[in-house]
């Protein structure tokens, strides 16, 4: 095994002013990095089909495009828009991360969990032809509450068909796979560092 | 600046233009502008421009939009140009504006990103890719090769500062969506990719991108042999918006009234002639007042903005029957000179027109037809009780 060797680079003023010049455009590559990280991975998981054959959300290719990333100070900050429900932050791409309960928005006494194709995406109040332009048919569909039951129904009044299922809450377990590893971000940021180095050295920028 | 800001910022323009009309306005002066093809009426406009802008902040959902919009639509009378997306009504046309207007902001914030000076040094190239599924795919290939794009064994890679970009977008802008529901983002392409595909030489420079500010002032020449179909075309669209030189240059002048506002910009605005204004002269029920005001054209001071904001922003006094003026009250006034709900005359030299706004009030402006200019200026308090004449 050799000795270690070591070499102190004497902190010059000019050194000192070349690593300060650099500093910006560096932090400028790892937050762009990271926040193209985080998108490609979210474009990933829309990929996947939805788990009961129904027509994509697209929720996880808008959290991608709405990713963004800033540097503050030593800091890289990635952030997903979040939305507050009654002095709570609601931030959905987090609540399936770590888990937690949705409720009825304000208002609301449940949620409805389309359990048709043909509502998905689509609110209750929007059924019975206001999605299509016309006024709500008060008709078209009615609810259906077993008796002592924690959950109830929407039913189409014409086809007989429960077309959402209203529940008090819902639960969603953790899932680590919403977020690309720790090691991985890490990794892209170097990797996209590593990159900006040689694009600023071709700027000319030896001390 | 968000991408809620960058909505924000876009100048309200009603018009009765459909989509292909709204193609032959000048990309540039298409995204600097938030408009809806055959929605005339600004106060749609503007709530929908505020909705929007909550969507892409996170504050509202797209449900949330549906529904208010609704409401707004409601409130205003809104009469549909047809069925399916030619109503505003409708999920899929109001789902189109919502997703175009938040993915153009939320695209412009990551182009913003991408293009810093460290950003372009560690990726100078995109590569055009697929990053949503669409029901019907169009093709890139050719738009991309008739745009002037080159293909790498297929691959479809430029520049992040290549005019290419700009080309293949239908809105203009340099940064994904390049289309309505198209499907289609970039991904990176680092500083050694580059190198090897020949988009830069080994230790050439990363691309510099041209560093123009959203508010910068922005022209655009009127295509060759279109200028005379153009021109009115632009002016009756735009209004005061727009000014077009002798060289056939357009200039945008996007913040026309916030920029007054704020004491900055031009010292006098002219909103048109009253001649252009059919819906307008349409209410005056004199036949010599309506050939007056036809012959009138309205021109607004920043003199006048100014001392005017001071009285009416901030109306006191127990009783009072107006409501505090806001920026966006403002905005509304080329709106009120083209398309009022109502119009009262006051005497034979004065008109005044009205417009309900959503927030309970009723704007007011008097037009002294003489001077073509405006003599007051307020919101009245709808639900507030008229003070007692005695």
């Amino acid at each position: 095994m050799p000795d270690a060797l070591t070499i102190k680079i004497e902190r010059t003023p000019k050194v000192a002013e070349w690593l300060d010049r650099q500093r910006q455009p560096m932090m400028e590559a790892g937050a762009d990095g990271l926040r193209s990280a985080l998108a490609r991975h979210f474009r990933k998981k829309n990929a996947t089909p939805n788990a009961r054959g129904f027509p994509r959300s697209k929720f996880w290719a808008s959290a991608a495009e709405s990713v963004t990333s800033a540097v503050d100070g030593d800091s890289i900050v990635v952030a997903v828009p979040k939305r507050e429900d009654r002095g709570r932050e609601f931030a959905p791409v987090s609540l399936r991360w770590k888990g937690g309960t949705i409720l009825p928005r304000e208002g609301k006494k449940a949620l409805a969990i389309p359990l048709d194709p043909a509502v998905a995406h689509i609110w209750p109040s929007e059924h019975g032809g206001v999605a299509t332009g016309g006024d709500y048919d008060e008709g078209a569909t009615s609810l259906f509450w077993p008796k002592n039951s924690s959950h109830g129904f929407i039913k189409d009044n014409e086809t007989g068909e429960f077309l959402w299922l209203l529940v008090a809450k819902t639960t969603h377990k953790p899932d680590p796979s919403v977020m690309p590893s720790e090691d991985d971000l890490r990794k892209a940021v170097a990797r996209r560092m590593r990159s900006a180095i040689r694009g600023l050295e071709a700027e000319g920028i030896e001390p | 600046m968000t991408a809620a800001d960058k909505i924000l910022q876009k100048a309200l323009v009603g018009s009765d233009l459909d989509t292909a009309g709204w193609s032959e306005v000048q990309a540039g002066l298409r995204d600097r502008a938030f408009f809806s093809a055959k929605v005339e009426e600004a106060r749609i406009l503007a709530e929908a421009r505020r909705m929007c802008a909550e969507v892409a902040d996170g504050r509202m959902d797209a449900s949330e939009f549906r529904r208010d919009m609704r409401k707004v639509l409601d409130q205003t009378g809104y009469q549909a140009a047809g069925e399916g997306i030619q109503n505003l009504r409708t999920k899929a046309r109001l789902d189109l504006v919502l997703d175009t207007q938040v993915r153009q902001a939320r695209g412009w914030a990551q182009w913003k990103a991408a293009t810093t000076r460290g950003a372009l040094a560690a990726v100078p190239a995109w590569e055009l890719v697929r990053v949503r599924e669409v029901k019907v795919e169009r093709d890139w290939d050719r738009r991309w090769a008739a745009a002037g794009g080159r293909l790498f064994d297929g691959r479809k890679i430029a520049l992040k500062n290549d005019p290419v970009w700009t080309r293949i977008s239908r809105f203009g802008t340099p940064y994904p969506p390049f289309d309505f529901n198209s499907g289609m983002g970039v991904d990176d392409v680092d500083y050694e990719e580059a190198v090897e595909l020949g988009l830069i030489k080994d230790g050439d420079p990363p691309p510099k991108m041209e560093d123009k500010g959203f508010n910068d002032g922005l022209s655009a020449k009127l295509p060759e042999g279109r200028e005379k179909e153009l021109d009115p075309f632009l002016r009756e669209t735009f209004g005061a918006q727009v000014s077009i030189d002798g060289k056939n240059v357009v200039h945008w002048n996007e913040h026309l009234i916030r920029d007054m506002l704020a004491g900055n910009g031009q010292m006098n605005a002219s909103l048109g002639q009253g001649k252009r204004n059919k819906a307008m002269l349409d209410m005056i029920p004199d036949e010599a007042m309506r050939t007056r005001a036809a012959q009138t054209g309205l021109t607004i001071s920043r003199q006048w903005m100014a001392t005017h904001g001071q009285k009416h922003r901030n109306p006191s006094g127990k009783g009072s029957v107006n409501m505090p003026l806001e920026d966006g009250d403002y905005e509304l006034i080329p709106s009120l000179w083209r398309k009022p709900d109502g119009v009262e005359v006051h005497s034979e030299n004065e008109l005044e027109l009205w417009i309900d706004t959503l927030d309970g009030g009723r704007l007011r402006m008097g037009v002294d037809l003489r001077k073509g200019s405006p003599t007051t200026f307020f919101k009245q308090n709808m639900a507030a009780k008229a003070p007692s004449s005695a």
